[in-house]
């Protein structure tokens, strides 16, 4: 065996293949096996045929799996509640090679002969297994017995797990997607794309215009294709160096080939391990950014090329360096900006880099022992390098002396230091608090306030003990502390607990006894659980490394593989000396890496060695970055951008023609005073006329277009990030907008795709009910249930009441009943499981069968988890529950506050406190949870009652209840028992609530022993060590007895009804896809408003029973595949219900088609036949039609490829802005396929929150984020876009204008600073402020009228037409500019004095003045918000023309611009040719809008009417109609949004009841409302003056409203008794404040269950 | 303004055919399509009289410029003070790009400009009359300074036929007094630069000592270093500011020096007075009063339609889903009265 593995698995791979059932390694059939069916038998896998067929080359992985994906089973989807003969997996159909063995305990080729494992003591488990078993207690001696079982006793839990060691089965659904692009940096989430090396980050890419990303259509087909082609493109991928294997040493000499022969050094070079993200050092800043503008954007290019054909004199620019500032500036700006962002960037890295670590290193040279880091060559510094840290040190240098010498502070320091130096004052360095610093400031660790960090001090105080000591026993080596940044390929690290990884490493030992640690795995997949890794076994159990001197004695040597992305494998061996024999090996596996970014939990120290730094660890090679996404509005204002292009060389050809044809005229006065031409003859007079017009109608292409929009959309980013309406207390999260460019696509949005779990609902677990053996327990009082009751037509506000006053009884009732059990209160307020007959029945008042039943189900619930303990910091007689679930802390917490407390985790097993009793479990194994098992099972040793008595195993299974019912005895249980406990189940999932399964088995020793034998060999298996262990575990649980099953509740978040339904109202369809039950799904969609009562739920499965098929009346055809079916019932509900046939006509006219859908009707459609229906373009097509015609969409169990798939397929086909928000890993494909991702950062990690365009802290945070800022955003941009067009429009046309009157020669007729300043200066300004403060309601109307966002859903802001009507309006005010000053100057002479003033820049200022003024005035008057910001910055901007040029002219530097100022603004016609320039400018667009306004309003004037009317006063500005916490509102303004919403009848009625004088009612219709409003008023407010009824003059009525008005601000909650019909809105708001006061106090028991869970 | 503008008393004369048309015995009447005038007296009979001769004038050095255009014009009434008296060129392109541009800022600062300056000067420069064939420095260099228009007004309305009285003008302040900043007299040497070439009739032997032009007081240079940036234009060439033109008839001098008849272009004499809005323009008046009625009407059109029609105010019933609201209400409304429709039918069962 040794023998055989002393050579490299990488260099021959047959020899690995032999026979030999021991060297099992690397055998990828397993792979191919287990992948094809992973519930077969293992027997399976191991015949020579399979054998034969490997291909004698490891990377195989690239095509085996290609030939049978194509017959893969589907999986099974629909929930089963009975025992299903096809579900058993020891009889699962597929293509077994061998005959089938039934029992799991048979399978003879699985076992290997004990001999095998004596033989090879290397064998770390069999040693392990040895060495422990000395360790063994006593009491297990005992019970062992017999001889040859002891070694293989399983004294400790074994933690190998595979649930949280991840391969492409461990994890098979998930991460298609989403997995390549985990990692992000955390502080950068846009920029620079590193196009990683994901397979899909391949396949993907930006088509020209538009930020989809396409994932391969195969994708929806086969999750399983996902990994495939992730191998498949792996090979391909640059990045991808896997091949370029690398041998690490130390304490011996390198392979011959990695040195170099003549001076002995290595001469493999690898990364350094300083990372760098930003894109630009300060070297090379200038060149680099300056370039990159110029070269990613072509209007820079274009504008470049004006300025250099500028320089040239023929083209007559007056001065080409000033023609190049506006270029300048703009190229400043953007550096400025960029130079920002990166020096963030900078900063991020320099405390990665810096952070500190602690490496091996010498201190004592005394000693013969030498050690040197020899495996990398450092020796060679590029002079590139050299140069560049020359530089940082200088700057470093000069930054220092400047911070020394220039600031207050750094005086006073010098001054300080002086004097300690003077009076021998040493400072106490700050170690604890320089890394507790870096650590707390590090942005890996930002999420989440480290709960760990005293224990941080703790480890450095002990380590500097340490040191202190062995400094005295003259210690060799030392692990010293340095920077991430030194880190090299080979070094040795300890690494000491909540530290980060600082490189990818191969663990040695740590200071666990059983050699594994926890890490955290958050930056790189986004899970916050943890997850346990494994030293070496040659390093940590042979020969424990604990200290650095320890590893003088050792010399290894680790062949590796080369670096790649694939976080879930790695493949290497150590080899090391043998006591001077043979070098052993041992093989290196994902699970001994430590990975860059991870962070150490909940183990002391870990020492390790280096094998990958800096750019070729597996986080660097992961880091991917969303992809950037553009505005539609960017993407349509490019394409304005070209059509002004084309006018531009319209209008500059016009130009070009006529200047040449002038020059074929002779006579002129040409001829005789400009001797000669600039080109020659007209033709080419004509061309460099052209390029003349150019230059000189440049500005027509908006140069400061695209920095204005980067500046205002930087504004609104702010804005948005600044709202405290958005902002989530509970995780200090305030709305983040990850990319600020597509704030107007958030004003646009038609679709929402939402997750449910986080995002709808708070991922907060509670444990509602329960069944046991038949007896259902528990009371809750749902939101989901509500929502069951509203469709039944029950008033669910009472009856909720009555519900939760009886559920309070109850709970204090069961907490009486408790205190008798135990007087344990500790955990009291965390009871969430109310049920007083749970513990009538604990105490036995159902008999005793009911008593064991239940006290067994809350042992098991107790037993059978994955949680972890930790002593609460407040309180220290209280523990928290550390889950890597929520749903298993809420059942643990559960079995303890009914007095089965699990205390913690002992070697063994764990601690249990039964009423006040403490006892010790041994768990033998954790058979762990993972998606694709829906399971995870623990075994526990029983002692026999008797010593002679043999011990037990039970097995506890807890899990998905399909599964569990799949895998039950048929015979240990009792049917009816099944039967009521899947009734019970099935109550509960109606309820909204969770449900899982517990079941046990018994297993008698001997059958524990084999299985377990079986076990560790695959848990020592180094190659597809997950399929075999699941394989293994999928043998032991069956045969299964049925315990009952566990109900747990989901809480909806704050406000999520209230926000759908401000969504829906507002045009906003929302589709709810969830990888959850069909049952579960339908029940949130009722609680949070998304199903309606009336609505026929169109169901889309993959199976229909014969009763479904009935009722529908349709009929599949025989044997139709799963597609066939979903096809036929699609194809039938669009043509039943719709009268639809799916055509590509009918998919034509849904384009564009925003109208609501029908209210009626809803689907929900499974993940399976999702799949289905996404298959078949077909069907496709008539999915889609079918689910856009209806109100509700709801997919569930569908995987993210899907969601991704769902997205585009809405997205791409129905030409729809789509929103996709999510909370978890699973929804980051969703997120980057939708038009505007967004985040929400929950329990799950901030997965979704890094690759979001916007993060936020709860779903309804949207309402605001959409409606508010959104439909903000949108107007602002769709005003502000056509604008800045307009105003370069009306500017130079004029010069067009004047054109005429110069043969088209291109003379300038402004002044070339006036070119300069007028987008610079003169108009910018109010064209910005408009773009970032104008609104044209206020923040709460748009929330309580969210009709008003349709519009831009519909985009009718921002048309071509609207583009082209101000372009035109543009030309029209641009003739008037520059017509009037000519014909002033036309006649006569225009000054006072008949001096000239008609020099070209005179005319000039008046053309710029008119165009200016009533440029900058449009704009107000488009503006809907007239503050007195808008109206100074339009005043600003006017004068600023005046203010210029009065001082450009003051000085002769002007040239002939001098004295202009005074000359011009005193000539008398001036200012009544400006006043009347810029009248009729205005008029026509003025009417227009007046006339638009008065007689045909649209919706928002009409509301912006209702609140000049003060309709809306009552609210205060920042109500938010989705916070529960909102103030309540009076019943008259609650009528007036009713009014809002319901038509005329009713309104009349009471208009004509209110109103006694009628008269005036016809006569002013503002008169009804204000009676009204008085009237209702005066029902509420103290004795008003006027007995009610007797008419008013109108004007005395004005002064009551304000009055009252004033009133209204304080007074609140008035209602209007009289008010013939019962307001909904006011009776559900005073439901909500009973509401939120329930909330209230659940959300504060909530809170501690939460604390718990965070880690 | 339009009052203003209308009482402002003003004439001109085309005299650009004058070397053509008028006898150089005796004064022809100018023909009407070369005078315009504005007399509050004139009416249809009583009309002015303009008449012309085309003399000579021997003093000029060559023979070509000895033209003189002796222009007899009759003032119908008392004209009051301030008079102007402007040239006015017509079909005269003063604002092409290179023309424009062609001067040096230097030289009219004074400067003593090297070769360098005026010719590559970025933005302006004489290009292409920096130098004589020679090499020298044109001084004052460029387009715009060769151009200079070189007519000569006697500056004296001369009374005749029976006028007896003279009305005498001045070149005094008829340019911005603040050009004086700007022009002045300029450094060079007399023997750096030459004239440039259209003046080389002003100066046949070039400058010497003596006669280099001094820019700061030549105010017709200052004025024409103004380019005007229409091809029509006044320059104001004499001025009384105080005293009143009577009514009479006045014979002028016009040395014709400025070709304008190769390239159809057409030079007059423009005499006038000035108002509050400055020289007269009908424009201003006609359009303020055009656009004030245009404001009227629409408002007045705006109130009428609003007192006839007028919409609610705030009225929600206007609103977009309002309306499809009720329309859906009224479709079902119509749907319950028994048009069942197979949609509906089928939906039943």
């Amino acid at each position: 065996m040794s023998q055989e593995n002393n050579k490299s698995p990488f260099l021959d791979q047959e020899d690995s293949f032999s026979n030999d059932a021991s060297s099992i390694l690397p055998s990828p059939t397993m792979d191919r096996f287990a992948f094809n069916n992973p519930q077969n038998n293992i027997d399976g896998a191991f015949t020579d045929e399979e054998y034969d067929s490997v291909p004698p080359t490891p990377r195989i992985d690239n095509t085996r799996f290609e030939p049978i994906n194509t017959n893969s089973n589907s999986r099974k989807g629909s929930l089963r509640f009975k025992l299903d003969d096809d579900n058993i997996p020891s009889s699962a159909h597929g293509n077994q090679k061998s005959g089938k063995i039934q029992s799991p305990f048979l399978d003879v080729h699985q076992v290997i002969p004990e001999d095998d494992i004596f033989k090879q003591p290397k064998s770390p488990f069999a040693t392990e297994a040895f060495e422990n078993s000395f360790d063994a207690d006593e009491v297990e001696e005992d019970d062992d017995g017999e001889d040859d079982d002891a070694e293989e006793s399983p004294s400790k839990t074994k933690r190998l797990r595979w649930g949280t060691r991840r391969n492409k089965h461990g994890r098979p659904k998930k991460e298609g997607v989403g997995r390549s692009l985990t990692l992000r940096r955390i502080l950068d989430p846009h920029n620079k794309r590193k196009h990683g090396s994901h397979s899909l980050r391949l396949n993907s890419f930006r088509k020209p215009n538009t930020h989809s990303v396409d994932f391969p259509e195969r994708h929806h087909h086969e999750e399983s294709d996902d990994e495939d082609s992730n191998i498949d493109l792996e090979a391909e991928d640059p990045k991808n160096k896997k091949h370029q294997q690398r041998t690490i040493v130390f304490n011996r000499p390198l392979p011959a080939d990695y040195v170099d022969p003549e001076s002995g050094k290595t001469i493999k070079e690898y990364p350094r391990n300083k990372i760098r993200t930003t894109k630009y050092t300060p070297l090379s800043f200038l060149p680099k950014n300056i370039s990159h503008q110029f070269f990613h954007n072509v209007a820079n290019i274009y504008f470049l090329f004006l300025i250099i054909l500028g320089a040239f004199s023929i083209f007559g620019v007056p001065s080409p360096v000033l023609a190049a500032v506006p270029l300048i500036v703009i190229v400043i700006i953007t550096a400025i900006k960029d130079a920002i962002e990166d020096s963030r960037r900078t900063v991020t890295d320099l405390e990665v880099n810096n952070q500190t670590t602690h490496i091996l290193s010498q201190i004592n040279f005394d000693s013969e022992y030498h050690y040197d880091n020899i495996n990398c060559n450092d020796s060679k510094v590029s002079a590139w390098r050299r140069f560049k840290k020359a530089n940082t040190r200088l700057m470093v240098r000069i930054w220092g002396a400047s911070k020394r010498n220039l600031t207050k502070e750094g005086r006073a320091n010098k001054l300080r230091q002086k004097y300690n130096e003077e009076h021998n004052i040493t400072e106490e360095p700050g170690r604890r608090s320089f890394d507790s610093d870096i650590i707390e400031a590090s942005p890996r660790n930002s999420v989440d306030i480290n709960p760990f960090s005293d224990d941080l001090r703790k480890s450095f105080q002990q380590q500097r003990r340490q040191s202190h000591k062995y400094q005295r026993s003259e210690k060799t080596l030392k692990f010293a502390k340095k920077y991430w940044k030194d880190v090299k390929v080979g070094d040795i690290l300890r690494i000491y607990n909540n530290d980060e990884i600082p490189a990818d490493v191969v663990i040695l030992a740590t200071s666990d006894d059983d050699n594994c640690c926890y890490v955290e795995t958050k930056n790189l997949d986004g899970e916050t659980n943890l997850k346990v890794k494994q030293a070496m076994k040659y390093s940590s159990i042979e020969q424990k490394i604990t200290k650095a001197d320890d590893l003088i004695n050792h010399s290894f040597q680790v062949d590796s593989e080369g670096p790649h992305a694939n976080l879930y494998t790695y493949q290497g061996n150590l080899k090391y000396d043998n006591n001077g024999a043979e070098d052993a090996q041992e093989a290196i596996t994902i699970n001994n890496l430590l990975l860059r970014g991870c962070s150490l939990r909940n183990t002391k120290w870990v020492i390790g060695i280096v094998v990958f730094t800096g750019d070729d660890t597996k986080i660097m090679l992961n880091a991917g970055i969303t992809p950037t996404k553009q505005s539609r509005m960017s993407r349509e204002l490019n394409y304005y951008v070209i059509l002004n292009f084309i006018f531009l060389f319209i209008i500059c050809f016009i130009s070009g023609l006529v200047n040449g044809i002038y020059y074929t005229h002779h006579g002129t006065s040409r001829d005789y005073f400009e001797f000669g031409t600039i080109a020659g003859t007209p033709a080419l007079n004509g061309l460099v006329g052209f390029f003349v017009a150019l230059i000189l109608y440049q500005s027509l292409v908006p140069i400061s277009l695209y920095i204005t929009i980067e500046i205002i959309k930087t504004a609104q980013a702010f804005f948005i990030y600044s709202d405290v309406g958005m902002y989530y207390p509970r995780l200090d999260f305030p709305c983040t907008p990850k990319s600020w460019s597509i704030s107007d696509d958030l004003g646009q949005i038609e679709y929402i795709f939402s997750d449910k779990t986080g995002t709808l609902t708070q991922n907060v677990m509670e444990f509602k009910k329960c069944t046991i053996n038949g007896v259902s327990y528990g009371r809750a009082y749902t939101e989901a249930l509500m929502g069951l009751r509203k469709r039944l037509g029950v008033d669910v506000d009472t009856e909720a009441a009555v519900e939760r006053e009886l559920i309070n009884k109850d709970k204090l009732q069961m907490i009486e009943k408790l205190h008798k059990i135990s007087n344990n209160t500790t955990y009291d307020d965390e009871i969430t499981f109310v049920s007083s007959k749970i513990l009538d029945d604990m105490l036995g008042s159902s008999g005793d069968e009911q008593k064991n039943s239940v006290d067994h189900f809350m042992l098991c619930l107790a037993l059978c988890h994955s949680v972890m303990s930790e002593q609460d910091p407040k309180n220290p007689k209280k523990l928290l529950l550390k889950a890597q679930s929520p749903d298993e802390a809420a059942l643990v917490g559960t079995a303890r506050s009914l007095g089965f407390e699990f205390k913690g985790n002992t070697k063994k097993g764990v601690l249990i406190n039964v009423h006040g009793v403490t006892k010790e479990y041994q768990v033998l194994n954790t058979l762990e949870f993972n998606s694709t098992r829906k399971r995870m099972s623990s075994i526990i040793k029983i002692p026999g009652s008797t010593p002679n008595e043999p011990a037990k195993a039970l097995l506890i299974c807890k899990g998905a209840d399909s599964i569990i019912y799949s895998r039950l005895s048929k015979t240990e249980n009792d049917p009816e028992l099944l039967e009521t406990t899947s009734k019970h189940l099935e109550e509960f999932a109606t309820e909204g609530l969770r449900t899982l399964c517990i079941a046990v088995r018994e297993l008698s020793w001997e059958q524990y022993t084999e299985w377990n034998r079986r076990h560790q060999i695959a848990a020592s298996s180094l190659e597809d060590r997950d399929d075999k262990m699941e394989v293994v575990a999928d043998s032991i649980e069956r045969e299964l007895t049925l315990l009952g099953g566990t109900a747990i509740e989901d809480r909806l978040q704050d406000g999520v009804p209230d926000a759908i339904s401000i969504l829906a109202e507002a045009g906003i369809k929302l589709w709810v896809l969830t990888g959850d039950k069909v049952e579960t799904a339908i029940n949130i969609g009722f609680s949070c408003n998304l199903l309606g009562n009336e609505m026929e739920l169109l169901v889309i499965k993959t199976g229909y029973s014969a009763e479904d098929t009935n009722r529908l009346g349709i009929r599949f055809p025989s044997g139709a595949g799963e597609q066939q079916v979903v096809d036929t019932i699609i194809t039938h509900y669009l043509g039943h219900y719709f009268q639809m046939e799916g055509s590509l006509e009918e998919q034509e006219a849904a384009i564009g088609d925003h109208t609501p859908p029908d209210e009626r009707f809803g689907v929900v459609v499974d993940g399976d036949a999702l799949k289905m229906a996404l298959l078949n373009p077909d069907t496709k097509r008539k999915f889609l039609l079918l689910c856009k015609k209806c109100r509700a969409v709801l997919c569930c169990r569908v995987s993210p490829a899907q969601k991704a798939a769902v997205v585009k397929l809405v997205k791409d086909t129905l030409d729809v802005m789509t929103l996709a928000i999510g909370d978890g890993s699973n929804d980051v494909a969703m997120i980057q396929a939708a038009d505007v991702g967004v985040g929400i950062a929950g329990e799950e990690g901030r997965q979704a929150v890094m690759s979001s365009d916007y993060a936020i802290g709860q779903f309804r945070f949207l309402a605001k984020l959409l409606l508010t800022h959104g439909r903000w955003s949108y107007l602002r941009f769709s005003e502000m876009i056509p604008s800045f067009f307009y105003k370069n429009v009306i500017f130079n046309i004029a010069l067009f204008w004047y054109g005429i009157y110069n043969n088209f020669d291109g003379t300038y007729l402004f002044e070339f600073t006036y070119l300069m300043f007028y987008n610079l200066a003169f108009t910018s300004l109010p064209v910005i402020f408009l773009g970032i403060f104008d609104q044209d309601v206020e923040a709460k109307v748009s929330l309580l009228v969210p009709q008003i966002y349709r519009s831009g859903i519909l985009r009718t802001e921002m048309t071509q037409a609207k583009f082209w009507w101000y372009c035109i309006d543009g030309i029209y005010q641009s003739a008037i500019s520059f017509f009037f000053p000519y014909l002033l100057y036309t006649i006569g002479f225009a000054g006072m004095n008949g001096k000239p003033v008609d020099h070209r820049f005179w005319m000039g200022v008046i053309v710029t003045c008119i165009a200016c003024i009533s440029c900058n005035l449009y704009i107000l008057f488009h503006q809907f918000r007239w503050d007195w910001l808008s109206s100074l910055i339009v005043a600003i901007s006017i004068l600023i023309i005046f203010i210029w040029t009065g001082l450009w002219t003051i000085n002769t530097y002007s040239g002939e611009f001098f004295k202009a100022a005074p000359q011009i603004f005193g000539t008398p016609g001036f200012w009544p040719t400006v006043f009347v320039g810029v009248l009729c400018c205005l008029i026509p667009r003025f009417f227009y809008d007046f006339v638009q306004r008065i007689f045909w309003p649209r919706d928002v004037d009409i509301i912006r009417e209702c609140v000049q009317r003060g309709d809306f006063d009552a609210y205060p500005f920042d109500y938010d109609p989705t916070d529960p916490n909102r103030v309540k509102i009076s019943a008259y303004t609650s009528d007036m949004i009713n009014r809002m919403s319901f038509s005329s009848p009713r309104r009349s009625h009471q208009s004509k009841k209110v109103d006694n004088d009628s008269d005036e009612a016809r006569n002013a219709s503002d008169t009804v409302y204000e009676e009204e409003f008085s009237f209702s008023r005066r029902l509420a407010t103290p004795p008003p003056t006027p007995p009610p009824g007797q008419s008013i003059s109108p004007s005395k009525r004005r002064s009551f409203l304000r009055m009252f008005k004033k009133g209204s601000e304080n007074s609140s909650n008035t209602y209007l008794p009289e008010m013939d019909s019962i307001n909904p809105i006011q009776t559900e708001e005073i439901a909500m404040e009973d509401f939120s006061e329930h909330r209230r106090e659940v959300s504060r028991i909530s809170e501690e269950n939460r604390g718990q869970h965070m880690p | 303004m339009w009052y203003a503008s209308d009482q402002i008393e003003d004439f001109s004369i085309d005299y650009s055919q004058c070397e053509n048309l008028a006898s150089s015995d005796f004064f022809s009447e100018i023909p009407s399509n070369f005078t315009t005038y504005h007399f509050k007296s004139a009416t249809l009979t009583n009309v002015p009289k303009f008449s012309w001769k085309l003399a000579n004038d021997n003093s000029q050095e060559f023979e070509d410029e000895r033209k003189v255009c002796v222009v007899q014009f009759e003032v119908l009434n008392n004209m009051k003070g301030p008079i102007y008296f402007f040239y006015r060129l017509h079909n005269f392109y003063a604002n092409h790009r290179r023309f424009v541009k062609s001067f040096s800022e230097d030289q009219l600062n004074g400067k003593a400009a090297s070769l360098n300056d005026i010719k590559n000067t970025v933005g302006q420069n004489c290009q292409p009359l920096s130098t004589d064939s020679q090499g020298r420095k044109i001084y004052p260099c460029g387009l715009i300074a060769n151009s200079l228009f070189n007519d000569t007004y006697s500056s004296t309305f001369q009374g005749v036929n029976g006028t007896s009285h003279d009305y005498s003008l001045t070149n005094k302040g008829i340019a911005w007094a603040t050009d004086k900043d700007r022009f002045k007299k300029t450094k060079y040497n007399h023997t750096e630069v030459v004239p440039p070439p259209n003046w080389f009739k002003m100066f046949p032997n070039g400058y010497n000592e003596t006669n280099l032009p001094d820019i700061s007081t030549w105010y017709e240079f200052q004025n024409w270093m103004h380019p005007s940036g229409l091809p029509t234009f006044n320059k104001l060439a004499l001025r009384n500011d105080n005293d009143e033109l009577q009514a009479g008839i006045y014979e002028i001098n016009i040395g014709l020096h400025f070709p304008v008849l190769p390239y159809n272009g057409q030079k007059f004499i423009y005499v006038s007075q000035r108002s509050v809005i400055g020289g007269k323009n009908n424009f201003l008046g006609i359009s303020w009063m055009v656009g004030g009625g245009v404001c009227f009407i629409l408002g007045l059109a705006l109130l009428v339609i609003n007192f006839i029609k007028p919409r609610k105010t705030g009225d929600v019933n206007l609103l977009s889903w309002n309306q499809e609201r009720m329309q859906r209400d009224e479709q079902s409304a119509a749907l319950a009265d028994g048009t069942t429709s197979g949609f509906e039918k089928r939906n039943s069962t």
